[in-house]
């Protein structure tokens, strides 16, 4: 009987198993989307009139995102009524970019259409669409709007274009048209400040502080402080939290360390670098690793990884941040008791951590409007040529994004939409546009193939983490982390 | 019955007599079919292969062979049995995949099973009330998962209650780190997990209330203490319900997710074997062939496991035909 | 006599200090999640938080007393768990219809008819429940997307159709052949035929078990965090459990807590209620299953 039912089972799975061997997917063969990613040389229509149609445009689930992207749209939506532009809203707790593979996967297989048009991404994110396909390469609308005279490169920092391109190189497509220049600044909680530094003389500060505020009562550090600044005020701001009961165990500074912008800005300051000339040099950040744990967390001035604690800068127990978000997120949360000033300048020749966000368009994107006349990339450009015009960038403005736009001719906080309102309340916009001489994207992991490129951050995020946060031996950290950048480049 | 007549009036024959039968159980069959054995399939074959689940780039479905089950052993980063000391040579890594599941399992395993038997010795009788007890320490196990994480979690929070109650007693709390701790997070891990003892406990009463009180009398009558009808009896007569409490608990304990439910998946002596295979195939990558040849890989530990228990389980007494 | 007495009930009493312990041990986490819900913000914003949610804040100035407001919060503020737990519901109350009915037709054969290769069907249903569901996860995933419900939470529901799970089968099976083979015998005297017999005689025999497998499919899918982690991305299709975990534990705040708090004995309540109503059946269900041996 067992030897009937074992022989049974072999044939029935030898059966399976053939059937089963002969459906193994090729590359592409759920493919259910009519429409194919052109590649980089295709057909541009730039003029695109008003049509009754659809634009998905997908942003994280941030309320600042929501409310700044409602804004732009209504002012879109003067010069192009007909089009309805809806907002797809993706969860920030799980990753972005996971999310939209997973839509992706779905609007190909079962429903296309799924997938929204327009695309928020940021120099950090943008490879992995790239790679995957998902990004349209935008450089043909480019190509023929320059060529009709419709746009002016030379309005715009080419610098912080060339965070949109591919690899990050000059030579290279632009696949993520920027929006708004972000650079890691320091936010303060002036009250705080004003409350430690009240007794102390001018002379005395550990800075140099802003000169109209300080007529005012209200010391911010002004902008172009130095690293060695930065460390006196964080012991003297310790010292003040020691005296008080209610912050005697908080924590000064939410550094975010562990991010690439900022790890980044002081990496490269220090003359060390994760990657140089295509080898591993992971052992150069020992130094700096040594000195910001000792001064950092041995001082008590960032929380280490086992309290599950942080500085809160935004729930107003923090005095510091240092982060890129623009100042409107945190003048709505914390009012009156924000400012802002650049981050500290770390050594002789200092470094500041930059990035742009800002939109890319799917490559598959369905036709819309009646009949599906109108290419649906053509009518995604539309949205994003009105982003980058005056009147765009303004609209973001007023939406709330109150971060140096990505055009030269609005530079000026005190003039433009941006930066007038909070200028006007006294707070230190001026930080937004410092040093765009010192200004650093992340490139490192740009000789390696792209799908690499988060592992490499997230090795080297992990090395700051440990060697920094926790209790691990640093050489140990730096040991493991060159083995995994060399397990991933190597893949 | 002779084959006269051939084996066409023999078919004929069958499936007049099981017509109805093959019709009543005909959705588990094409279940088992579609859900079940196809997918097995697919998964063995699918481990074979380099197969990114973005499926529409060029090179996202490559032949590999073993390639995928070498590079589990030899390569992966969360799974490498040694890792570089930092000066030059390597060490075992005590944060590996592999070696923490196994901890988690061969600690849980025994722990569970020992003292949740002996809740259920201790619940074993006619007292008054004993209902009310049993269902109490059952309550546990009905809060979701996911509640029950949260619950965990802020406990055993630096701020949280656990540290109240031993600051309040004197407990110098500033050095207990629980679940951040490199070290104390997995034996906070443990004791959170005792809290589902209630659900074994369930499990042994049913099968010690099959042991007839009538040897019980007889023992007592022949003057054997407590303890000693524990050993003598209880236990003997209960190792077809440790059996199958072993391989379910085997089974069960290798597969454990839970540390992803309290929001800690992949913090360092927390990271298991089933959130592993989770975030290789959906999470941060959508790497479907990789992920498929670690989910094979469990399933070999746990065939080998379960057929080794099955050969020795000449132990077991089965109380009843089943 | 007397001091045997005496000792015996020094021992019963020492039996129920220890039952007492056990029990409030046990309970802790319950009363620790309803005390947490009602606890103000400013409460939890202490170095040590305490149990009850009375208390003084952190800087010692305000007294805290215990408040709805998370209640308020999760169906009214930030969250919405309203939508999240009609998604819940509308998987759960599918489930509950279908893994009973498709458990006990696949049962019946089992139990009371005779077909070609019945031993063979039953061991290797049985043999299935050896497999770790993760190997089955991927594949069925893939299968799942490429055939359209990728996004939705069809492949949750619709499958169960086809079985309702092994385990679910073989308890209704057992109870099936508990029952006196009388009534179905003269029913197949009579002349009926077997859907008759399943429909009319078997099945209203079959409550007891029907319920404890109604009880327990509610609390598996209500719970069920895997499924749904994979299959549901958009925030409006969550169910309870997803919802609750990404707000509440991805990002764990210990500010956060009473909110979070307030959502999980929203959440514990069904399950709890089904509980109390059913226990008896439900403990006399798990020790049909002992039975098996």
């Amino acid at each position: 009987m067992k030897r009937f039912f074992a022989m049974l089972i072999a044939t029935a799975v030898a059966a399976v198993a053939l059937a089963g061997a002969s459906c193994m997917p090729k590359s592409g063969s759920a493919d259910k989307n009519p429409i194919v990613n052109p590649g980089s040389d295709y057909d541009v229509d730039l003029r695109v009139d008003d049509v009754e149609a659809t634009l998905k445009i997908a942003i994280t689930n941030e309320p600042s995102e929501i409310q700044m992207l409602n804004s732009l749209i209504r002012e879109y939506n003067k010069s192009y009524p007909s089009v309805k532009v809806e907002i797809m809203e993706i969860d920030n707790t799980s990753s972005f970019n996971n999310t939209l593979r997973l839509y992706y996967q779905n609007d190909c297989n079962n429903e296309p259409g799924y997938m929204p048009d327009i695309i928020l991404s940021n120099t950090e994110d943008m490879h992995t669409l790239i790679e995957w396909g998902i990004l349209l390469d935008l450089q043909p609308y480019i190509d023929k709007s320059v060529e009709q005279g419709l746009l002016d490169l030379d309005d715009f920092y080419p610098e912080m274009w060339r965070l949109g391109k591919k690899g990050l190189s000059d030579s290279q497509d632009q696949y993520v048209i920027p929006r708004s220049m972000d650079r890691v600044v320091t936010h303060i909680n002036q009250a705080i400040f004003s409350e430690c530094f009240k007794d102390t003389p001018k002379e005395e500060l550990p800075f140099t502080p802003v000169e109209e505020l300080y007529a005012q009562g209200k010391i911010v550090p002004e902008v172009g402080w130095t690293w060695q600044q930065f460390l006196a005020t964080c012991a003297a701001l310790r010292k003040y939290y020691d005296g008080v009961p209610s912050k005697a165990d908080g924590y000064i500074i939410d550094s975010y360390i562990t991010w690439a912008p900022v790890y980044y800005s002081l990496v490269k300051s220090a003359g060390a670098d994760i990657i140089t000339d295509g080898e591993i040099t992971v052992e150069t950040l020992k130094p700096l690793l040594t000195e910001l744990k000792a001064d950092l967390v041995g001082n008590r001035y960032i929380a280490p990884s086992s309290t599950e604690k942080q500085a809160n800068f935004e729930g107003g127990a923090g005095a510091m941040m240092f982060h890129s978000a623009y100042a409107s997120r945190w003048y709505d949360i914390l009012g009156d008791e924000y400012n802002v000033t650049s981050f500290p300048l770390y050594g002789s020749n200092p470094r500041i951590g930059t990035g742009i966000a800002g939109y890319g368009i799917f490559s598959r994107g369905q036709n819309k409007g009646p009949g599906g006349r109108v290419r649906g990339r053509d009518l995604a450009w539309t949205f994003i040529n009105f982003m980058i015009s005056p009147e765009g960038q303004d609209a973001m403005a007023e939406g709330g994004m109150t971060t140096a736009p990505i055009r030269k001719d609005m530079a000026d906080p005190a003039e433009n939409a941006w930066g007038r309102d909070l200028m006007n309340r006294g707070i230190n916009m001026k930080a937004y546009t410092f040093g765009t001489e010192y200004c650093t994207p992340v490139d490192f992991y740009t000789p390696f193939k792209t799908d690499c490129y988060n592992s490499l951050l997230e090795a080297t995020g992990l090395l700051f983490n440990r060697a920094i946060l926790t209790d691990y031996n640093v050489d140990q950290a730096i040991a493991l982390c060159r083995q995994t950048i060399n397990y991933e480049i190597n893949r | 019955m002779t084959s006269k007549g051939g084996i066409g009036k023999r078919i004929l024959k069958t499936v007049k007599k099981s017509w109805a039968g093959w019709l009543f159980v005909l959705p588990l069959v094409l279940g088992l079919a579609i859900f079940t054995f196809y997918p097995m399939v697919m998964s063995f074959i699918y481990s074979l292969y380099h197969y990114d689940g973005v499926g529409m780039v060029e090179d996202s479905v490559v032949f590999r062979g073993f390639g995928n089950y070498i590079e589990a052993f030899t390569a992966d980063q969360d799974l490498m049995f040694t890792i570089p000391d930092g000066n030059g040579g390597t060490m075992f890594n005590r944060n590996s995949v592999f070696y923490t599941t196994f901890r988690y399992a061969v600690i849980t395993i025994p722990i569970n099973l020992v003292l949740s038997y002996l809740l259920a010795v201790l619940l074993n009788r006619k007292t008054k009330g004993i209902g009310v007890f049993r269902l109490l320490i059952y309550l546990p196990c009905i809060i979701p998962g996911v509640v029950s994480g949260l619950i965990w979690r802020s406990a055993f929070d630096p701020a949280g209650l656990v540290n109240y109650w031993l600051d309040k007693i004197g407990v110098d709390v500033s050095g207990l780190t629980w679940f951040r701790g490199e070290t104390t997070a997995f034996p906070t891990l443990i004791i959170t997990g005792l809290w589902g003892l209630g659900g074994s406990m369930i499990l042994w009463l049913s099968s010690l209330k099959n042991i007839p009180d009538t040897v019980y009398e007889a023992a007592r009558l022949d003057g054997a203490g407590p303890f000693t009808r524990l050993i003598k009896i209880t236990v003997p007569m209960s190792t077809s319900m440790i059996f199958y409490n072993l391989i379910t608990g085997i089974i069960g304990a290798l597969q454990t997710f839970s540390t992803y439910t309290l929001g800690l998946g992949k913090q360092s002596g927390l990271y298991l074997y089933a959130v592993k295979i989770y975030e290789e195939a959906f999470n941060t990558a959508s790497r479907y062939g990789y992920a498929s040849a670690l989910s094979w890989i469990l399933f070999a530990v746990i065939g080998v496991l379960t057929l080794l228990i099955f050969r020795t389980s000449k132990w077991v007494y089965y109380g009843e035909e089943s | 006599m007397k001091a045997h007495i005496k000792r015996k009930t020094a021992i019963d009493i020492a039996f129920y200090i220890l039952l007492i312990v056990l029990s409030l041990v046990f309970i802790f986490p319950y009363l620790f999640m309803v005390n947490k819900s009602l606890s103000s913000e400013l409460l939890v914003k202490r170095t040590l938080v305490p149990f009850f949610p009375w208390g003084w804040d952190q800087d010692g100035l305000v007294w805290c007393r215990p408040t709805f407001a998370a209640y308020r919060n999760i169906f009214a503020g930030k969250y919405n768990y309203l939508k999240n737990t009609w998604n819940t519901l509308k998987i759960v109350l599918f489930n509950m219809v279908a893994v009973p009915l498709s458990a006990s037709v696949v049962a019946y054969g089992f139990a009371k008819l005779e077909f070609f290769g019945k031993k063979f069907l039953f061991a290797l249903m049985i043999s299935t429940l050896l497999l770790p569901s993760m190997v089955l996860q991927i594949p069925q995933y893939i299968l799942f997307t490429s055939i359209g419900w990728g996004q939705s939470a069809k492949p949750l529901t619709w499958p169960n159709l086809l079985g309702g799970g092994a385990m679910n089968i073989f308890l209704v099976r057992q109870f099936m052949r508990s029952i006196p083979k009388d009534l179905d015998e003269a029913a197949k005297i009579d002349g009926a035929g077997p859907f008759m017999r399943y429909a009319l005689i078997t099945m209203p025999l079959c409550v007891p078990i029907l319920i404890y497998l109604l009880v327990g499919t509610f609390n598996g899918y209500w719970s069920d965090f895997f499924g749904p982690l994979i299959y549901l991305n958009v925030k409006d299709e969550y169910t309870l459990a997803i919802a609750i975990f990404r707000d509440f534990n991805s990002n764990y705040k210990m500010t956060e807590v009473p909110n979070g708090m307030a959502a999980g004995v929203f959440m514990s309540v069904f399950p709890a209620i089904l509980f109390f109503l059913f226990q008896r059946r439900l403990i006399d269900g798990v020790m049909i299953t002992g039975m098996k041996g």
